[in-house]
């Protein structure tokens, strides 16, 4: 069997600030494979932006310090690489999309000029990226590289988008921005793509179109993408699997028919159904009380236990251990077997 | 007097172009002729995208914009026709909630001042002594369910959710009638979302409000309120009871929002079915 | 169901101090912030008690001794003796007390005169707007130092009018930096809260604007004090500040000016010491403004 796509074994990360050290990553243990979309949701601060950040190993060190774990791309671990080797994976073999369109382009060049370049530098390490023979010159290979701009573009979705090459980012909307970065993103032929909100800055109507052209992208890439967002209606309209994070923590992770479907953990419970749906009486949304527990002296055992409706003495004692409950589906609390007949009392 | 809360009455706005050096911009027009009635003690939810002119009609509402044509009248009163001192009594009576917590409260005051602002801007309508004041900051805080321990923090100490209440406090301590509320959870968790929202809806039965509720979100409109309007490039395209629109939308627009609201639904096939092939 | 969320900011301590306290953290953090600091410490500590520490406090009020003219650094005289045989570390330590006193007039005044000009113009925007910012422009155009000669010249010499002089070439700077702050900050969502509380423009301005634009000009008075020392010292050197026998750096560079080489010592003490406290305001300053203002850093 070949090394999965994407596998991140038992990552430990502590961070320092004036406070203390916060143990911000405590034991995840994720693994994607090619064809894959990973919804990883939960609250502000669980977590979730710093797992993808570490991935792509843009999180500075210090404040931030890897206390254990790996993080394996089809079996190199990331974590060893010198800065150099990895600045040579991400654009090539790591694509990265975030939150804000408009910070992430740099207004004073053209689109197709930061295109090109993206694509002249993941042609460095593998050629086969812009289609044009071994010898060529200089001139040539940025020929070959303009024209693979121009059809990321028109892949996109960008209306009119050879002309478009030669605009500003700024004489785009925020929708087509978000584009020109999946494009940009993708004109390296990622294995895999780390998705930050793509789409929170965004109307729902672009929302959708731009959840569309990651999934379609999938497909015709193959590779894992790691779709990192708040919302979990965007996770059930586009993921194939999903984890869910809590204070540093995977509490519950599988496939999304399976974890949305039948959710055990009690946080993912809490957080679907403070979610108004169709059927959600005036007055009966069902919010979760309190906060997100302050990571530098958290709650001994389950760090949900202070907030978890169901939680006995016994949650306080230890961390519990993540318990397969279905096909791929897994959670981490103690109570998991009775959860059925709880939720039905 | 007629149960009507708010009347927007054909009103448009245009932003002139502007005139450079390499000739004039075209005109922008934020609204056009856009009318709805508020009734009293209801919700009314506006929605629209970005650049639809949500922002431009509740700036017109509290009067922090005029309109180019057309009327605004709070209970019957013409906003376009108040003198500078009826102005000030009207904005006593129609406050608002933003979008982001964490910009609209000033970050040099503290709690109290904060919630105590609007008592000594219209003292003069509300005649309270400083130890009233006191008091009344104190039971706002208890309103939205926070503790007089709070009074004397300031702003950043307060989590995303928190500081939504100290808004909502805030716009509640000069005894409105009729509350906008612009986009006030789309900056939070869906957590304290669900908490902020509930805190809304025990407040109006509370209080009796009457609230504009303005939102990109059509879940939480749905969840929230009585009425909806959508509004798409400054022209009100449908308008109706919540349930009408949600399950017959008449208009192209309402069934292209309502088609791509990302919903919780359990997607069918096997449990362990990737997307791909 | 209960929405209360009691359990997140109700951790012991108060608020305002812990708030310096993590300030002080971040200050200390740069070594150079607080060599700053530290220099700023001394220079303020001989402000006050410079006259009175004196070791020949008789010269510094303007007695001379022939005998002793021009001794080289002793044990008497750290800083040897001028050409009134004035023992040198007396007068400068003395003249700390005018130089930092009159930059902080200067520094204050200015600051003072900028602010209301600036917060105006950037709150009232339109044509006081222009006339203000016109008016700030064209003093801008007239180099600092001439234009405080001339001011000097009119009013003549001595310690008030050299530091109304300098003041009055000083504040433009302060008006641009708080018109573009004010400007900035009324567009601020509190800003528009307050508005839509029906709060009246001086209560916005006074309440909601300023306040909030009062870290960037702390900061640009630290890193003026520095340059306001220099400039009164400038004045003095060519002859139009304090007059002898009221010891300031200035002056006392001034005429120790036409006896160098040969006796050094006596442009040494002084020239060190303004140094010494424009390298301390700068640090100090580049310290402030990483805790305050950060934003602004590089």
């Amino acid at each position: 069997m070949t090394a999965p796509l994407l596998s991140i074994r038992d990552l430990h990360l502590r961070m320092s600030s004036f406070d203390g050290r916060a143990h911000v990553l405590n034991g995840i243990n994720l693994t994607v494979n090619r064809g894959e979309i990973w919804g990883l949701v939960g609250e502000s601060g669980c977590g979730k932006s710093l797992t993808g950040l570490s991935v792509s190993r843009l999180q500075p060190t210090p404040p931030a310090h890897y206390t254990a774990g790996e993080i394996l791309l089809e079996g190199q671990d990331l974590l060893k690489l010198s800065p150099a080797q990895m600045q040579r994976l991400r654009g090539k073999r790591i694509g990265m999309i975030f939150q804000d369109p408009t910070t992430n382009l740099n207004p004073a060049f053209r689109i197709g000029e930061q295109l090109v370049d993206v694509a002249l530098a993941a042609a460095e390490h593998d050629a086969s990226v812009i289609d044009c023979p071994p010898g060529a010159g200089r001139r040539e290979r940025r020929r070959a590289a303009r024209k693979l701009a121009g059809e990321m573009l028109v892949r996109v979705g960008i209306p009119n988008a050879l002309a478009r090459l030669d605009d500003y980012p700024h004489q785009f909307s925020g929708g087509m921005r978000q584009r020109v970065l999946i494009a940009m993103a993708l004109i390296g032929r990622p294995d895999l793509l780390i998705a930050d909100e793509p789409t929170t800055a965004l109307d729902v109507s672009v929302q959708a179109q731009i959840l569309e052209l990651i999934k379609n992208s999938v497909k015709d890439f193959d590779m894992g993408v790691v779709l990192i967002t708040h919302n979990l209606g965007v996770v059930a309209q586009t993921c194939s699997h999903v984890a869910v994070m809590y204070a540093g923590n995977i509490v519950e992770s599988g496939p999304v028919a399976a974890v949305i479907g039948n959710p055990v953990h009690p946080y993912t419970r809490a957080l679907m159904s403070a979610i108004p749906t169709r059927e959600t009486k005036r007055g009966e949304l069902r919010g979760l009380a309190g906060s997100v527990p302050n990571l530098i002296t958290p709650p001994p055992g389950c760090r949900f236990a202070p907030r978890c409706q169901f939680a006995l003495p016994a949650c306080t004692a230890a961390m519990p251990a993540s318990v397969p409950v279905g096909n791929d589906h897994s959670a981490a609390c103690i109570r998991v077997a009775e959860m059925e007949a709880l939720v039905h009392e | 007097m007629s149960d009507i809360m708010l009347e927007i009455d054909n009103v448009s706005k245009i932003y002139p172009g502007r005139r450079g050096v390499f000739g004039k911009s075209a005109e922008v027009h934020a609204l056009k002729n856009v009318s709805l009635k508020v009734r009293k003690g209801e919700s009314f939810g506006l929605v629209g995208e970005s650049g639809s002119g949500k922002t431009t009609l509740t700036r017109s509402i509290l009067h922090l914009e005029t309109p180019t044509s057309g009327s605004i009248r709070v209970q019957g009163q013409d906003l376009g026709k108040l003198s500078d001192a009826e102005l000030r009594r009207m904005r006593s009576r129609v406050q608002i909630v933003f979008q982001d917590p964490y910009a609209s409260l000033n970050p040099r005051m503290s709690v109290y001042d904060i919630i105590t602002e609007p008592l000594v801007i219209h003292h003069e309508t509300l005649g309270l002594t400083p130890r009233q004041r006191s008091d009344r900051a104190a039971e706002l805080l208890s309103l939205v369910g926070m503790g007089p321990q709070h009074l004397h923090r300031y702003p950043h100490e307060f989590s995303g959710g928190q500081r939504q209440r100290i808004c909502i406090a805030r716009a509640l301590a000069s005894g409105p009638e009729l509350l906008l509320l612009d986009e006030p959870t789309s900056a939070l968790d869906v957590s304290v979302q669900a908490q902020v929202l509930n805190l809304l809806c025990e407040l109006q039965d509370r209080l009796g409000l009457t609230y504009f509720f303005i939102s990109h979100d059509l879940a939480v409109v749905r969840y929230l309120c009585d009425r909806v309007a959508l509004i798409n490039r400054g022209e009100i395209v449908e308008q109706g009871d919540c349930a009408d629109i949600f399950d017959a939308p008449k208009s192209e627009y309402a069934r292209m929002l309502i088609g791509a609201m990302p919903e919780v639904k359990v997607p069918a096939g096997p449990a362990n079915g990737g997307i791909g092939a | 169901m209960t929405t209360t969320e009691h359990n997140i900011a109700d951790d012991p301590g108060t608020p305002r101090r812990d708030r310096l306290r993590r300030a002080f953290f971040r200050f200390s953090q740069s070594r150079l912030s607080m060599l700053g600091a530290g220099i700023v410490t001394i220079v303020i500590f001989f402000t006050i008690f410079g006259t009175v520490l004196a070791p020949y406090p008789d010269q510094v009020a303007g007695s001379v001794d022939t005998a002793s003219r021009f001794l080289a650094p002793s044990a008497a005289h750290p800083f040897g003796t001028n050409e009134l045989g004035q023992d040198v570390l007396s007068l400068v330590m003395a003249g700390t007390t005018v130089s930092v006193l009159a930059g902080f007039g200067v520094v204050l005044i200015g600051s003072v005169i900028g602010t209301l000009v600036g917060a105006i113009a950037g709150f009232a925007r339109g044509w006081v707007d222009e006339v203000l910012m016109r008016l700030t422009d064209l003093t801008l155009t007239i180099p600092g130092l001439i234009l405080a000669m001339a001011i000097a010249a009119a009013l003549g010499s001595g310690f008030g009018n050299m530091v109304i002089a300098i003041a009055l070439s000083w504040w433009p700077g302060y008006a641009r930096l708080v018109r573009g702050e004010v400007l900035a900050a009324r567009e601020e969502v509190y800003v528009t809260a307050a508005r839509a509380l029906g709060a009246t423009p001086k209560r916005i301005l006074f309440r909601h604007i300023l306040p909030n634009v009062v870290s960037p000009i702390i900061v640009k008075m630290s890193l003026d004090m520095g340059f306001a020392i220099l400039t009164v010292a400038g004045l003095g050197f060519i002859g139009i500040g304090v007059r002898p026998p009221t010891p300031e750096w200035g002056t006392l560079l001034s005429v120790s000016r036409s006896y160098m080489p040969d006796y050094w010592w006596t442009a040494m003490a002084p020239g060190m010491a303004m140094f010494l406290a424009v390298f301390g305001f700068n640090l100090l300053g580049d310290g402030l403004r990483d805790i305050l203002d950060p934003k602004a850093r590089r």
